[in-house]
This record gives C-alpha cells, sequence and structure tokens, in this order.
C-alpha cells in the first residue's frame, strides 16, 4: 500500500501519522465539503445584507422575495450537505474506516457519529428554516417592520450563531489536521488552506454585524441616551480578532482578517445596489418611498477600519510572544483583557468620525438611517464608553477560549 | 444527562412543528364577509367583489370589476394599508376577463393582516374615475405572545448548555497539550 510517513514534531504527534490513501480521502471530503459550506454561507450572508436593504427599501411583500431565495437556499444547501456527511460519517464510522474515530467525531442520537462542526451546522440549519415560516407568520400578524428583537428574528440568529459555530469548528479541526501534516500541506502566507477559509469565515461573521451601526438604535434611559452599536461591534470585532491569531497561533492573522473583511464588505455593498436596481427593473416591484433609492454604503465599507488598531495590536503582541518559539511550542495569548480594551476604544469613536470625514464630500451619497442615526454627541458617547470597556475585555476572553479549542479540537 | 438534553430537543422541535400545523390550519373566523358591493367610480357604476371572501393575510386575492352597461374600462387596483397596519401599498394592473363583457380583474397579495383600502383607478370613454372600499385581512389565530417568545428564545438552551460544555473541553484540551510545557 502505497503510504508517506511523516514524523510529527510536537508533543501530541510522537507517534508517526500514516497518511494513508483512506486517511486522506476522509481530509478530502471533509475539506472540500468545507469550501461547499463555506460558499453557501457567504451565498446566504449576501442574501441577508440584501434582505434587509429590501425590506428598508421595497418592502416584504410575499415571502418569495428574491433576496429570501439567495439567504434560503445557501443556509438549507449548507443544512443538506451537512446532513449528507453526517451519513458518511456514520457509515465509514462503522467501517472503521482510517480518520473516522471517536478522536475525530462525536456521537449523535446514540446511533450517528459525524464532526462536531457538521453536527452544529445540522442544527444551526433546521433551527433558521424553522424560524423562517414562524417569521413570516409573524409578519402577517404584526406587520412589515416589526423590530429586530422579534421572537423568530432571535430564533433565525440564534440558528444563524449555531451555523457560524458549526462552520469554524467543521473548518479549524481541518486546519489542526493540516498542521499535523507538516511540511505536506501547501500554504500561502504562511497559512493553510483551512486557515484561510477560517479567516475568510471570521471575517464575515464580523461583517454581519457591520449593519448595527443603524439597526441598534440608541436606547433612552432616563435622562441619558445610550447608544448601542458599538456593543455588537466589539462583541464580534474583539472576540474574532483574538479568536483568529489563537486558532492560527500565527501572528498578522489579525491584521490579515480586517482587509479580508474590508474586500467582503466592499463586494457586499457594490452587489447590493445593483442587485436591488436589478430586480426592481427585471421583476416589476416599486420603491416604498418615492426618492428613496438605493446608495453604495462608503461608511460600512470603510468601518473595517475601526478593528485596524486592534489588530495590530494583538498582531504585535503575538509576535513579541511567539516569535522564537516553534508553532507547537506557543501557548495560548497574553494580556487578553488589555487587547480588549484597545480593540473595543475604536468602536464607540471611529464610526461617526468616519460618516463626518465622508459628508466633507457632498457628492459621496449616504443612506437614511446612516444619516440618521451617526450624529451622536459626545455627552452621549460616555456611558456607552464605560460599557465598552467591560464587554470589550469580556469578549476578548470569549474569543481567546473559543481560539484555543478551535487551534486544538479535531473533532 | 444526555438522554435529557435530547428529550429536551425533541419538545422544543415538537412545539415548533405543532405551532406551524396550528397557524396554517386555523384562520381568524371574526372577520365578516364584505360581498359584492356596488360603487361610484367619477362616470362609471361597477360592482366590485373579492375572492376569497373575506380576503386572507398572504393568500392571493382576486378583485372583479364588473361595470354596468358593459362598459369597455382598463386601470389598476391598489391595496394601501389602513391604519395600524404596518406595510406598503400594492398595485395592480386590472386586466379584461376573456369572453366577458368588460368585467376586470386585478389580483393581489397582501402580506400583513388588519384594515386596507382597496382602491380601483379606472378609465374609459368618459374619462378617469376611482372608487374604494375598506376591508379587514383576515389572518391565522395568533399564538400567545409569551409562546412565541418561549418558542423563538428555545435554541438559546441549547446555546448556553453548549458554551458551558466547550469551556470543559478547552481545560481538557489544555491539559493534554500543554500539561508537559
Amino acid at each position: 500500500m502505497t503510504q508517506s510517513i511523516i514524523q510529527g514534531s510536537s508533543q501530541e504527534t510522537t507517534r508517526e501519522y500514516s497518511f494513508t490513501p483512506s486517511w486522506l480521502s476522509e481530509r478530502w471530503l471533509r475539506q472540500g465539503t468545507s469550501i461547499l459550506i463555506l460558499y453557501l454561507l457567504l451565498q446566504a450572508e449576501l442574501g441577508l445584507a440584501w434582505d434587509r436593504n429590501w425590506h428598508d427599501l421595497v418592502g416584504r411583500d410575499r415571502f418569495w422575495i428574491p433576496p429570501h431565495i439567495l439567504l434560503y437556499t445557501g443556509v438549507g444547501g449548507a443544512g443538506l450537505v451537512a446532513l449528507i456527511v453526517i451519513f458518511i460519517e456514520t457509515l465509514r464510522y462503522a467501517r472503521k474506516h482510517d480518520g473516522v474515530d471517536d478522536t475525530s467525531t462525536i456521537p449523535v442520537l446514540g446511533y450517528f457519529h459525524a464532526p462536531l462542526g457538521f453536527v452544529l451546522l445540522g442544527f444551526g440549519a433546521l433551527t433558521d428554516l424553522l424560524a423562517a415560516p414562524l417569521d413570516n407568520y409573524w409578519h402577517e400578524l404584526y406587520g412589515l417592520d416589526v423590530t429586530l428583537w422579534s421572537p423568530f428574528h432571535i430564533m433565525g440568529t440564534l440558528g444563524g450563531v449555531i451555523l457560524g459555530l458549526g462552520a469554524i469548528y467543521m473548518i479549524s479541526s481541518e486546519a489542526a489536521y493540516e498542521r499535523q501534516k507538516g511540511a505536506a500541506s501547501w500554504r500561502i502566507l504562511g497559512l493553510s488552506g483551512p486557515e484561510w477559509c477560517a479567516i475568510i469565515l471570521l471575517a464575515a461573521l464580523i461583517e454581519i454585524a457591520l449593519p448595527s451601526l443603524t439597526a441598534f438604535t440608541p436606547a433612552n434611559i432616563g435622562t441619558f441616551t445610550l447608544l448601542t452599536y458599538p456593543i455588537p461591534l466589539t462583541m464580534a470585532g474583539v472576540s474574532m480578532l483574538i479568536a483568529i491569531v489563537q486558532l492560527t497561533r500565527k501572528p498578522g492573522a489579525a491584521t490579515l482578517m480586517v482587509c479580508v473583511l474590508f474586500l467582503e464588505s466592499l463586494g457586499t455593498q457594490s452587489f447590493v445596489p445593483w442587485a436591488i436596481w436589478t430586480t426592481i427593473d427585471r421583476l416589476g416591484f416599486t420603491f416604498r418611498y418615492p426618492g428613496v433609492t438605493p446608495v453604495f454604503n462608503v461608511s460600512i465599507v470603510c468601518m473595517p477600519l475601526v478593528f485596524l488598531l486592534g489588530a495590530i495590536a494583538i498582531d504585535v503582541t503575538a509576535y513579541r510572544q511567539w516569535a522564537d518559539k516553534p508553532i507547537d511550542k506557543r501557548t495560548s495569548l497574553k494580556r487578553i483583557s488589555l487587547l480588549g480594551l484597545i480593540a473595543a476604544i475604536p468602536t464607540v469613536f471611529l464610526p461617526p468620525l468616519i460618516v463626518d470625514f465622508f459628508r466633507l464630500f457632498p457628492s459621496i451619497g449616504f443612506p437614511r438611517d446612516v444619516l440618521l442615526m451617526l450624529q451622536p454627541s459626545w455627552s452621549d458617547i460616555f456611558p456607552v464608553l464605560l460599557l465598552i470597556l467591560i464587554v470589550g475585555p469580556v469578549f476578548a476572553h470569549v474569543g481567546s477560549a473559543f481560539g484555543d479549542i478551535w487551534h486544538l479540537s479535531k473533532q | 444527562m444526555r438522554l435529557s438534553i435530547w428529550l429536551g430537543i425533541g419538545i422544543a422541535l415538537l412545539l415548533v412543528v405543532f405551532t406551524l400545523v396550528y397557524v396554517n390550519v386555523s384562520s381568524d373566523s371574526s372577520v365578516a364577509k364584505i360581498g359584492n358591493q356596488t360603487l361610484q367610480a367619477g362616470s362609471y357604476t361597477v360592482n366590485m367583489g373579492f375572492t376569497p371572501d373575506p380576503p386572507q393575510v398572504s393568500n392571493t386575492l382576486t378583485v372583479t370589476l364588473t361595470p354596468h352597461n358593459g362598459q369597455q374600462l382598463s386601470g389598476r387596483v391598489k391595496a394601501v394599508p389602513g391604519l395600524g397596519t404596518d406595510a406598503s401599498t400594492i398595485t395592480a394592473p386590472l386586466v379584461s376577463e376573456k369572453g366577458s363583457s368588460g368585467v376586470l380583474t386585478g389580483t393581489l397579495t397582501l402580506p400583513v393582516r388588519g384594515a386596507w383600502q382597496i382602491v380601483a383607478e379606472l378609465n374609459g370613454p368618459q374619462g378617469q374615475g376611482s372608487a374604494q372600499i375598506n376591508l379587514i385581512v383576515a389572518a391565522p389565530h395568533a399564538i400567545p405572545l409569551w409562546f412565541g417568545w418561549l418558542l423563538g428564545l428555545s435554541p438559546l438552551v441549547g446555546v448556553i448548555w453548549f458554551f458551558w460544555q466547550q469551556g470543559r473541553y478547552r481545560r481538557l484540551l489544555l491539559l493534554m497539550k500543554y500539561q508537559h510545557m
């Protein structure tokens, strides 16, 4: 039997790993389906961004509108692929296929065996697909513009969180196997294929939080106003920036992720106005309010700048801590609370400054909600700054903990 | 422990499925029928009827306009949200039914329950005219708000449990990996 044998250098790889054809076929199956699922989730995310703008500009005349089709085929497709992988892995587990055992799968319902990521993906997709008709029902009862905080929007969001977690577990376990392969694994900029996929996916998860700039309206508590948009930006941004460095154990990953986030944001904001104009023209829809039409949202495109300072601080800290150590000796990142603070504070100050900067150029159009929302007074900023000083470090630790798991887990 | 987790997931799924079945087979029977109404649209006298009657939310609603004296008319029909109905205006063209003497039909899908105004805008040999009628769109029975929130938040239990379980898993992984360092 043809096989290549590579001596592992880490403590966990003191035994020899045999990269048999069946073991490699398992990697092909998991990595191939991971890439397919990543594509479907990015498609769903694009559908979500389109859908949000569609609701604002066109309305919600029926369930089967084009953005819903893009969104739900992405979610449903990812769930279906996960289900197929669960069946194949169960079969392979029963046949004692090389690379499919209790260290690489978890038991489900006492009968199935599959990688944790695919199981989570299946549950996330199921949750989202159950939330969809219930959300439609809620809209029928209570109207088109019901707030984000409706029961089945929350259910859909929770499904999305489970889906996203599943996708990261799915990809990160393959990144762990690629590290095990050592020199046999191809790399670009020192990162393996699954690590690149993880960067794209985590950047996409931050991108989902960017519209919170206008979706999270200020809360009036007594005599002061609490700005809420920095909270989801901090939760998503800080946790993911630290998680990606912990996952890869490579300095530079956080800054690279901000660059990828910028590209994703640019792609989404270019696609959405084009898609709305195209479908409006071809399918005979009309805009809800005369004169309110889609525009290229330059403020959202530039929002990744908010995370740049934090990313550089995290990467510099990682470099100082890990530069002289081989990858399997790189323990968890230190000074997590401080890094959380550095990454979180710009989420309060920078969004209004970015909008103010672009308002110097009258030719740049802004969506209505951006102009309405992002003009806070300094007195509004102080209460949320205090809150962010707590949320930032807490979510830095959450990101760090998950980053450790994603670095080490092969399930 | 494991049995109780799967039992919880099973119960939550059953609740969701039962809710979906319930809201799809039941509808609010308190909404009255509209019947065939005779209206004056400028110089034209028309009968306006609806199928189904009363209109149901998210179902196709066919508006039928029958001009008196068999006049040949054209135009469009609009559904304008009434007071308290959170929706946007919907417009559809009125088309002549084949083989009928001037009968016009337009199809609308009203996405939200509650008060709506149906406006017919007509063109014909005697100029333009419009007529409107107010109606209530029926919806499936509303589930109690608390039950909606219970269903909506049910996945949160699983998420919290998963986070707790992963905290323990992380400690185990770190112990296995770095205990020698």
